[in-house]
């Protein structure tokens, strides 16, 4: 299940109290001017100074347009004696000014929405099957929820013609748009990789190859990305896991888990003499599920305000007590479990996929 | 309890948690990570290594009072490590074997990339030695 625009962003509402805060100096400003001027009436229209407001607004920017507004209100007051108007012609051009500013701030805070979204959209798998080849795969994408905080975690899931179904789970190191678009593009290129059926290694070095041509053009900024590649291959007795850096699957059946033990490749995106190995995992018949995951799923508290992170090895007992293979109200078990440990929603975007044998009627092909 | 260290001149100094201490030992910059370190004390931690590239000496990062860290600090660390040329002085890390940080750096196979040594005078004598 995707949940996209989790983390709102808070910037709009803090520009608008910004605004207000300009609005109400100006009006400090102004207000000296309206009790010392002379009440004459020379008759400069009010509606003038709206549009003033509004057109400066739109051409100059809220800023400078708020200024240009002020600058307008105070000349007419003082120099031309203008005090009958002299009230609303303060308040009614801040106040559009005012209306602009709102405008444009609604306008730019629905552009980065949908920017955050559509990034976010870009991180996770286009598959929408549970059931696939002979397995079942299910996810769970869960944004940070602190303001501004986008990360590069990213997965996907492709079934190839073989019968062998590949899960990819990733993360491009640092936060912010740069790590998240670069994770969207890593993901997007592994998927075409993989419905090619380009051989796992094969696979790391192309995306290793083009992170660090990415580093080039980018001038540094981030440092590398973790990946690990999961292949059940046909039959599904076996298994191919291929580590770049990132931490090895949990396979856990009812009896506990069976430990993937074998030394990780580095990270990708590091140097060009980096080398990489696909490992077999054999799997048990039946009553199994293989967890990849993100680190953010381990790092949190292991209790509130406790230490952290939380560890590998709190998450093994919460897999256990689940129902195995794990189904969709065990995933979420998961992630609420980890979450209550930490005692506030997590810090970090969270990706967890399960693999594991098909559970019900598996629908006709 | 809080950990201390020795300040420059040699007087004891108390150290908060999650705190990046900066000590300069004969010829290396020792930047000390205590507590937790994550994405919010990352900044303080880069801050630190920029100051000490300044001064062209040797940079130790010692891990060995952290207990957490995470993928933040590790870019910062794969940076110095990229950056520290023949021309430009040495980088080494402190984390022994049984702490927090030397697991992550295990996970993330990266023993190959990132000089780490088990304790601080270890660190302290590669890169004094001549490269």
């Amino acid at each position: 299940m995707i949940v996209p625009g989790a983390g709102r962003l808070q910037t709009g509402r803090a520009r608008l109290v910004a605004a207000g805060v300009v609005v109400l100096v100006e009006l400090a400003i102004a207000l000296p001017f309206l009790v010392i001027s002379p009440s004459d009436v020379r008759g400069v229209p009010g509606p003038l100074l709206i549009v003033v407001g509004v057109a400066a607004s739109y051409v100059l920017g809220p800023w400078l347009g708020v200024g240009v507004t002020t600058t307008a209100v105070v000349l007419a007051v003082t120099i031309l004696g203008e005090n009958r108007y002299a009230e609303p012609l303060v308040w009614i051009p801040a106040a559009a000014a005012l209306g602009v500013l709102g405008d444009r701030v609604r306008r730019e805070d629905e552009i980065r929405r949908e920017l955050l979204d559509e990034l976010r959209r870009g991180l996770v798998s286009l598959e929408r099957e549970r059931h696939l080849g002979e397995v079942d795969v299910i996810s769970r994408y869960i944004p940070a929820e602190t303001a501004q905080v986008l990360a590069g975690d990213f997965y996907g899931v492709v079934a190839q013609s073989n019968g062998t179904v590949v899960v990819m789970v990733g993360d491009v190191a640092g936060h912010g748009p740069a790590s998240a678009a670069l994770a969207t593009r890593l993901r997007a290129m592994w998927r075409g990789l993989a419905v090619a059926e380009v051989e796992d290694v094969r696979t790391v070095e192309a995306l290793d190859e083009t992170l660090r041509a990415e580093q080039e053009r980018m001038g540094s900024g981030i440092p590398f990305a973790t990946l690990c590649i999961t292949s059940i291959m046909p039959g599904r007795r076996q298994a191919c896991v291929m580590l770049a850096g990132h931490p090895p699957p949990l396979l856990v059946t009812a009896s506990g888990e069976q430990v993937l033990a074998f030394p990780p490749g580095p990270p990708i995106g590091l140097t060009p003499t980096a080398a990489w190995t696909s490992n077999g995992v054999d799997l048990p018949a039946e009553g199994w599920s293989l967890l990849l995951y993100t680190d953010g799923l381990v790092e949190g508290r292991a209790n509130p305000g406790g230490p952290r992170p939380f560890g590998r090895e709190r998450l093994l007992p919460l897999v256990l007590s689940q129902q195995l293979p794990l189904d969709e109200q065990g995933l979420d078990a998961l992630v609420a479990g980890v979450t209550r440990a930490n005692g506030e929603p997590l810090g970090d975007d969270v990706i967890v996929v399960s693999i594991s044998p098909p559970s019900g009627p598996v629908p006709d092909p | 309890m809080l950990p201390s260290v020795p300040a420059v001149g040699g007087t004891q100094q108390v150290v908060e948690p999650d705190e990046v201490v900066v000590t300069e030992v004969e010829h290396a910059v020792v930047i000390s990570l205590f507590g937790e370190h994550d994405l919010s004390t990352a900044q303080r931690l880069q801050e630190a290594y920029d100051d000490a590239t300044g001064r062209g000496s040797a940079i130790v990062f010692d891990l060995s009072s952290a207990t957490f860290i995470d993928s933040s600090v590790i870019g910062i660390l794969l940076r110095a490590a990229r950056e520290a040329t023949p021309a430009r002085p040495p980088v080494a890390l402190v984390a022994p074997a049984s702490g927090a940080p030397a697991h992550v750096i295990d996970v993330l196979g990266l023993d190959g990339v990132l000089a780490v040594f088990e304790t601080r005078i270890d660190a302290l004598h590669a890169t004094s030695s001549p490269q």
